[in-house]
């Protein structure tokens, strides 16, 4: 898995966080299996990944809370196995903040400034003051936390995380305690606050939609693996297995053989009973590692958004099974020769319908 | 890392090892003043002359006079003749019989005194509910030798019971020198408990349960039996295991308020250590050590097959005491709960209001300041072998002090390191825990027989002063305590409260006095009360290391008054009194508003 794309080798910067096949046991069970990736310098890096994938943990060891059994984490270029939190140069925010319940804003925000002077020739109060001004809590700073609503608990935690000015800031989940309205507003200020710093930071979520919409880069983890780490468009335009494809967004995946292919097209018996083939367009030479072969068995998925009604090419009739109103779009669950089929249409819908995708909106899944 | 650069000095690495350093000292100090000693306990148990031996085991087994009946089936008498004996419902006359018969009728009588004060204060709202609940505690912290002087006030030929009985034409009684006195003075001490422990699963039960029982077709009865009652008896069943083993270990009340025909174990170490019997006085302690051990183990056996209980989501709702309605069902646990607080008050206030009276009255009944005019005419009239008060108190407080400088760091250390999560935590636990276990009459014997007589190092002989050994055993006594009160908090704390000082830069030892002490310190302000006030009441391991010596404390000071007179030992009972409450104050105003009740 280790190739340079992952390893993040793409500009002349050392990057800031390095986990380098990094494995973490307890007992019998394997939490974290053989981890690689780097993260560079200013980068918004998200782990994202259904609950007990291993993401959290992979966090707790790049903060140090936890040693690897195996492999070797790096931080600003220095090895850090055996290297106590303290001094890693980190900030976190945890899911719950773990604000000190007996100290007030102004107290838990300057904790970090009795270990380390203030940036830039501050004193310690204006350095909090500051902080409370980023995070817009001015004035808040004689407040206990238990005064304070989550949103505000949640932007004291990461006024703390920053005062002394780390080098690699941590999020465990920070946004999940919150109401969805609140996460969305939230979610833009984090990421508005983590560019006009620049701090490296390494995100954690099982919420796949904040992964792409505050992300430079994503990491997909399933059962203590990276499954794909790319670009949120990436991730969501090529993902490069069956469980990527589906865990991120909602996506139609086809099992097929290859009938016939020329170098646009590839003709697909898709599997089942009725005998049907589709055309999908063929992937640039580059993108797959191993060539097509005729006869070979794959894998492609189309968006809903992309399984049009009435669409007169690659048409699949099916009946309709259920229709649900979301406002903007209506999505429609289809069952098409006992497959079910999600499509976005409208509620004008009959029984049974017809649709069709164009065949470069189809995406070939590498592996399984 | 770059940021603070040259500030990372020698003191950085001090505090990144301090917690290290704390367990290595916490160690030292553990076998220095518990297992050295315990250990020198047994070799002189086992140890006859140079030869490892059980011969002093197995005479006390086969010796009627400690094992009874069951000695004599050991010496091969046969069955059917001893049979009809052991059957029977008679006080047993040896010393083991009696010991545990005494205990398991102490243990009858905690149950069912105990488990009615759990249903008032788990069920009833009433003005000073709070207050009574946190009254429960004090039985436990009361010097026993206190509670026996109480009991002696109570109970004599003119004490309140008997002036009352008499009003109506009743009595007198004589309980003095009885087993019922001690089965009492036992229910005093450990009902308590035993109501403790079923409140906590009573307060636990969550209210929804019974409702889904009640919405099924159970009646209030039925619900009760199948939901409620499941959930107290593991509770009931340990409070009754402790006053079991706390009662099988009795030793000054019995040593207080029996005679010599109700001789209890350690009654009789203590006797065989008067005789300069040591060997025999270790063997005879090593057997109730392991009678004792035997019982908590089958205990936490069943224990552990228990399932966890869960904190009810809802608790039940608290009755007001006034009936709502004149009806049946209102009145009758009402009425019980009236008649059970006549006995509770007779019980747990009486003999302290009782100890307090007779400090001022004379044998006669009239008012008096006689006995406290005594103690200050001993104080300064006194010869130098009598027992003065001043130095009793004197040497109560400083030892009370001493204690809490040994006892209190100890116990924040071993809490930090069981809360902790890493192999081999369990045997640390255990390890540390285990003085609960051990008698303070085996520890006192044990630091008698070894620092305080002397140990030989390479031809130097090294003698640790009896003062020391006093403080040592106290500190023994009472540091668990501060791990009882410290440690559940620590483990209630949110770990990711230490990570976060620690991702700003706090050290482990550090985050440990930035964060989790501030967040615990109603624990460590009652785990320091505990400790000075089992230092202050501490007899078994005192009464031994002070005899002979002038380091002697109040509750030895009212041991020794207590064989001539009663008067002047319920004065100093009362010294006693107000030095432990007063004690409790000063501990509880330094340590600010107390949030929670500790045990």
């Amino acid at each position: 898995m280790a190739d340079s794309e992952q390893l993040g080798r793409t500009d002349d910067h050392p990057p800031t966080i390095v986990l380098d096949d990094v494995s973490r046991d307890y007992g019998a069970t394997t939490a974290v299996d053989g981890v690689s990736f780097a993260v560079r310098d200013g980068e918004f890096f998200t782990l994202v990944g259904p609950s007990g994938c291993g993401k959290t943990t992979t966090l707790r060891l790049v903060g140090g809370f936890e040693q690897p059994t195996a492999g070797r984490v790096q931080l600003s270029g220095e090895e850090m196995v055996g290297v106590p939190p303290e001094e890693r140069d980190i900030g976190i925010v945890f899911q719950n903040y773990a604000l000190f319940p007996h100290m007030n804003v102004r107290e838990n925000i300057a904790y970090g400034l009795n270990f380390t002077d203030p940036p830039d020739g501050q004193t310690k109060a204006e350095r909090v003051d500051e902080l409370l001004s980023l995070v817009d809590l001015d004035g808040m700073g004689e407040r206990d936390p238990d005064q304070l609503s989550g949103g505000q608990q949640q932007r004291v935690a990461l006024a703390r995380a920053l005062a002394p000015g780390p080098s690699v800031l941590l999020l465990d989940e920070p946004m999940s305690a919150l109401d969805a309205e609140l996460r969305e507003r939230l979610r833009v200020e984090l990421k508005d606050i983590q560019q006009t710093l620049g701090v490296t930071t390494l995100y954690v979520t099982h919420d796949q939609e904040e992964a792409l919409a505050i992300s430079d880069r994503v990491a997909v983890m399933r059962d203590g693996r990276i499954e794909q780490i790319g670009t949120p468009r990436e991730i969501y335009h090529q993902p490069a297995t069956r469980f990527v494809a589906e865990f991120i967004g909602d996506n139609n995946v086809f099992a097929g053989e290859i009938e016939e292919m020329d170098s646009k097209t590839l003709s697909v018996q898709l599997a089942g009973d009725a005998p049907t083939v589709v055309d999908i367009e063929r992937p640039a030479e580059d993108r797959l590692s191993t060539e097509l072969q005729t006869g070979e068995e794959i894998l492609f998925c189309v968006r809903p958004e992309s399984l049009v009604v009435g669409h007169e090419k690659n048409a699949l009739n099916a009946s309709v099974e259920s229709t649900e109103f979301l406002g903007e779009t209506t999505r429609v669950q289809l069952d098409w020769n006992g497959k079910p089929l999600l499509v976005h249409g409208d509620e004008t819908v009959g029984e049974r319908t017809s649709v069709g995708f164009d065949p470069k909106n189809a995406h070939i899944i590498e592996r399984e | 890392m770059s940021s603070s650069g040259p500030r990372r000095t020698v003191r950085d690495r001090v505090e990144r090892r301090a917690l290290a350093v704390l367990a290595v000292i916490t160690t030292l100090l553990l076998v220095g003043m518990f297992y050295y000693p315990v250990g020198a306990v047994f070799r002189e148990a086992f140890i006859v002359d140079g030869r490892a031996t059980l011969g002093l085991f197995l005479e006390f087994l086969r010796d009627p006079f400690y094992f009874g009946d069951l000695a004599r089936l050991l010496r091969g008498d046969p069955l059917r003749e001893v049979l009809p004996s052991l059957l029977s419902f008679e006080r047993p006359s040896s010393i083991v019989g009696f010991t545990a018969y005494q205990a398991f009728l102490s243990t009858i009588l905690s149950v069912i005194l105990g488990v009615p004060l759990a249903y008032l204060l788990a069920r009833y709202e009433f003005r000073g509910r709070r207050t009574l609940r946190s009254l429960t505690i004090v039985p436990f912290v009361l010097p026993s030798i206190l509670v026996a002087v109480g009991f002696r006030a109570t109970f004599s030929t003119n004490g309140p019971v008997n002036t009352a009985l008499g009003f109506f034409g009743l009595g007198p009684v004589e309980l003095l020198f009885t087993l019922e006195a001690i089965v009492i003075a036992h229910a005093f001490y450990n009902a308590p408990l035993v109501a403790r422990v079923t409140l906590a699963a009573w307060e636990s039960v969550d209210a929804s349960a019974i409702e889904t029982a009640r919405s099924l077709g159970a009646g209030p009865f039925r619900a009760f039996r199948d939901v409620v009652a499941p959930q107290l008896y593991p509770s009931v069943l340990m409070g009754a295991t402790l006053t079991f083993v706390f009662t099988f270990g009795t030793f000054p009340i019995v040593l207080a308020l029996g005679d010599a025909s109700l001789m209890t174990v350690e009654v009789r170490v203590f006797r065989l250590v008067e005789r300069f019997d040591y060997a025999e006085a270790a063997a005879l302690a090593i057997i109730e050590l392991a009678i004792s051990l035997t019982i908590l183990y089958a205990y936490l056996r069943y224990e552990a097959k228990q399932t966890m209980q869960s904190r009810g989501a809802r608790p039940l709702p608290r009755r007001p005491l006034r009936p709502p309605a004149l009806t049946a069902r209102e009145l009758v646990p009402r009425i019980g709960l009236g008649i059970y607080s006549v006995v509770a008050f007779v019980l747990f206030v009486v003999p302290m209001v009782s100890l307090v009276i007779a400090s001022l009255t004379t044998d006669g009944g009239s008012w008096t300041l006689d006995n406290y005019r005594f103690l200050l005419e001993r104080q300064v009239e006194g010869a130098a072998f009598q027992v003065q008060p001043w130095p009793a108190i004197r040497n109560s407080l400083l030892f009370g002090v001493a204690t809490l400088a040994v006892a209190l760091p100890m116990g924040i250390t071993v809490s930090v390191l069981t809360t902790r999560h890493y192999r081999g935590r369990k045997v640390v636990d255990v390890i540390a825990m285990a003085p609960l276990a051990v008698s303070g009459l085996i520890v006192g014997l044990g630091l008698l027989r070894g620092p305080v007589f002397g140990i030989e190092f390479g031809g130097y002989r090294l003698i640790i002063g009896g003062a020391i050994a006093i403080v040592a055993a106290h500190a023994v006594a009472a540091y668990p305590f501060v791990v009882r009160t410290v440690a559940p908090g620590l483990q209630n704390l949110d770990p990711r409260l230490v990570e976060s000082a620690r991702s700003l830069g706090a050290s482990r030892a550090r985050a440990l006095v930035d964060i989790e002490l501030p967040l615990v310190w109603p624990g460590v302000v009652a785990g320091a009360a505990f400790v000075f006030a089992i230092s202050i009441g501490e007899f078994s391991a005192t009464v031994l290391l002070a005899t002979g010596t002038d380091q002697f404390t109040m509750p030895i000071a009212i041991e020794r008054f207590i064989g001539r007179r009663l008067g002047p030992a319920t004065a100093m009972g009362v010294v006693l009194l107000v030095v432990t409450s007063l004690s409790f104050i000063v501990i509880d105003r330094l340590g600010g508003e107390q949030r929670n009740g500790g045990l």
